[in-house]
């Protein structure tokens, strides 16, 4: 199944080559969780990391579904 | 440490017939207050009457700096300037960092209590313990930077600092600034304006002396533990490498950024403002720290070529989201350059984005015309019509001129509907959160004396994004299971101690990024290096006394200047819900602003209906008997 994936804060140098900015497209198994899908692109699973899928934040356990948006980054916040 | 070190020495200086006076304030101030915001608050209380015009010579301008300036804590140079606002109409404190709290401090000085309206421009020179006010004529009309440039010729030697104001604050924009260190800004609450009704350019202050600390080794060891508490934060690591602007990638995948005047919550392309692409395109130049700061999360930006080429400080998250994200802008140029004029010219950026978006919206309701713009085209997302009005509303020329009284009062002067999107409260443009999606915030703000407005309690804890956060929220929910930032579960607990250790942290000096935001100096950890550093023995509980002490003595001026005010958030807020993403159909509804402002009080100890401070708690915080004429208040009186 395909799901778009956005990385920032230093993750996005995990990002498959290609045009997008800051976000790809990839196909991953279906039944992928979050942690399999950014483990398999060599992101780390440190502690801090903060992860949205389609806006809502989920655990790394979180089961991923087609057209989803993961993305990952480190928890800002602060004006 | 001189035995008097915990005594406060504080000039008081009348711009009308320009004398200087000295005064020794005691020992008990400190116990009281710690000084800074919390002393400033007693003297702008005691100071002036109700009722006094902001931009007349009774209101009081107050630069406080904290006992912690000047020593080695981390952190420590941070001067809260105090006033009423010409924006709100009552107590505004604002924080300001970079170099000039140290340089006061270090000058000798705890506090300027500013009075009085000059008849021509003027300008202070603090020299260590000379004080003198002179001709700033030459100075009145100049920006921020000429202004710097002209007096690095005029003022003698080196290791000056300057708190000036540019042409908004001399044309009293109701948000202008004062801008210290020629980047750092005292935004909010129009204080810069004050300033300028005196006829005050600048405050240019340098000092030799020494701040010395009680106990070297017990707060080397504090501060090496500080430190290497930084090293291991992932928090810490991004205001090092990105500064507050990684919060907008944060915000927009979260959707809970506040796109378009709080309309939408994600923004396509809202990813040219966050700071990963700050960093990576090469428009972050560096950092630089405040005073004594190791966390640096100040940065510089420029723009290399085209229209917009330019170098400035900053821009901060709230920056980035209010004259980009809000305005539907996303060209980063552009961006940066209105940074730039708002540094420059001494604007608030989070009120002059707002009120942009306010005109945005109203030309798009048909509530104004289109050609107030004179030849610009006032529309979601035209980067040049963002980048002119600053300009205009500085120079309070042609629409400028109304911009610059704020959103409040363009609203009541053009009606029709348009105090619907006019995103203020009591005043105050609401700061750059949305608080539909964070309950903690939405109470904070709403019962905030400047506003809604992020810096009173920074409750970034709601989140639990981090190690630190999550922990801090278990102790004060007492239970393992943490409900989400959009319950309204255990947030007024929330609130007050963020409250409570905000006003400590600003009385002290310090910052609130190392404090209530990434909680890196937990509050054990401060108790030991204020004991350490000023040879006390307070503990967490008599250090939070102290900060509620000054959230309710500024609650009481509130009281005393308008009895009426209400603790509430913007119309939008409460009254349209989100319409995208995963957080739809949220809002700050008033039942449910209600239920916790019930509790908020409750934990207060405030009047459960009215919210106001009662005569036990008052006396209980020592504020009666020793806040002259505040137990009047709650007689009506003054």
């Amino acid at each position: 199944m395909e799901i778009v994936v956005r990385l920032y804060h230093g993750l996005n140098k995990y990002l498959p080559p290609g045009d997008g900015g800051y976000a790809r497209t990839v196909t991953v198994p279906k039944g992928a969780t979050a942690a399999n899908v950014l483990r398999d692109l060599g992101v780390p699973r440190m502690e801090g990391v903060v992860l949205f899928v389609k806006g809502q934040a989920v655990g790394w356990d979180h089961i991923l579904e087609p057209g989803d948006v993961l993305a990952a980054m480190l928890p800002a916040g602060g004006g | 440490m001189r035995t008097d070190a915990l005594e406060f020495k504080i000039a008081r200086i009348d711009l009308s017939n320009k004398s200087v006076n000295v005064e020794s304030r005691p020992r008990s101030d400190f116990d009281l207050y710690l000084g800074g915001r919390g002393l400033n608050a007693k003297l702008l209380f005691e100071g002036q009457p109700k009722g006094v015009d902001p931009f007349g010579p009774d209101n009081l301008l107050i630069f406080g700096t904290g006992k912690l300036v000047g020593t080695p804590v981390p952190t420590a140079g941070q001067c809260t300037i105090t006033s009423k606002s010409p924006a709100t109409n009552v107590y505004f404190k604002t924080n300001t960092g970079g170099a000039w709290a140290k340089g006061l401090r270090r000058a000798g000085w705890d506090a300027l209590v500013i009075s009085g309206v000059s008849e021509a421009p003027v300008y202070i020179v603090i020299d260590d313990d000379k004080i003198s006010i002179r001709d700033a004529s030459e100075l009145w009309g100049k920006t921020v930077r000429e202004t710097a440039a002209t007096l690095e010729k005029e003022l003698d030697g080196s290791g000056w600092d300057l708190a000036t104001i540019g042409p908004a604050g001399e044309n009293r924009v109701r948000f202008a600034c004062v801008m210290t260190s020629l980047y750092h800004a005292a935004g909010r609450g129009g204080l810069g304006a004050v300033m300028g009704s005196k006829k005050l350019k600048t405050i240019a202050a340098r000092g030799s002396g020494s701040t010395e600390v009680a106990n070297r080794e017990a707060l080397h060891a504090e501060i090496l533990s500080v430190l290497s508490k930084i090293e291991k934060s992932v928090k810490a690591k991004l205001y090092v490498d990105y500064g507050t602007a990684a919060t907008i990638e944060m915000a927009n995948e979260g959707y809970s950024l506040p796109v378009m005047n709080f309309r939408r919550n994600r923004l396509e392309g809202g990813d040219r403002l966050g700071g990963t692409y700050l960093v990576e395109q090469g428009y972050m130049t560096n950092g630089a720290a405040c005073s004594a700061c190791p966390l640096a999360c100040h940065k510089f930006h420029q723009v290399r070529e085209g229209r917009y080429k330019g170098f400035s400080g900053g821009p901060e998250y709230e920056t980035l989201a209010a004259l980009g994200i809000g305005c539907g802008v996303t060209n980063t140029g552009a961006v940066l350059k209105g940074n730039e004029l708002c540094n420059d010219l001494g604007l608030d950026t989070i009120s002059a984005g707002g009120v942009i978006q306010w005109l945005f919206e109203a030309v798009e309701q048909g509530v104004v015309p289109a050609d107030v713009g004179e030849g610009l085209n006032l529309a979601w997302g035209d980067p040049d019509a963002m980048v002119e009005l600053l300009k205009r509303m500085a120079h309070r020329q042609g629409v400028g001129d109304l911009l610059a009284e704020g959103t409040q009062r363009l609203a009541e002067k053009y009606g029709g509907e348009s105090w619907k999107w006019a995103v203020e409260a009591n005043g105050l443009e609401q700061s750059r959160v949305d608080t539909r999606v964070a309950k903690a915030y939405g109470l904070a703000f709403a019962v905030n004396p400047r506003g809604p407005d992020h810096l009173h309690a920074q409750p970034m804890t709601e989140f639990a994004r981090f190690p630190e956060a999550v922990e801090l929220f278990k102790q004060l929910l007492g239970k393992e299971d943490l409900p989400p930032a959009t319950s309204t579960e255990g947030k007024p607990e929330l609130v007050r101690w963020h409250e409570d250790v905000f006003a400590v942290t600003d009385s002290l000096g310090i910052c609130s990024f190392a404090t209530t935001s990434s909680y890196i100096i937990s509050l054990p950890a401060l108790c030991r290096l204020v004991n350490a550093a000023l040879g006390v023995d307070l503990d967490e509980e008599t250090l939070r006394t102290i900060g509620r002490r000054t959230v309710v003595l500024e609650r009481m001026f509130n009281l005393r200047e308008n009895p009426a005010r209400q603790d509430i958030l913007p119309w939008r807020l409460m009254h349209e819900p989100i319409s995208e993403g995963p957080h739809t159909g949220q809002l700050n509804s008033p039942a449910e602003l209600k239920e916790m402002l019930e509790r908020y009080y409750q934990l207060q100890g405030y009047e459960p209906e009215t919210g106001r401070p009662t005569r036990e708690v008052l006396s209980s915080l020592g504020l009666i008997p020793d806040v002259q004429g505040i137990g009047d208040v709650l007689e009506g009186g003054d």
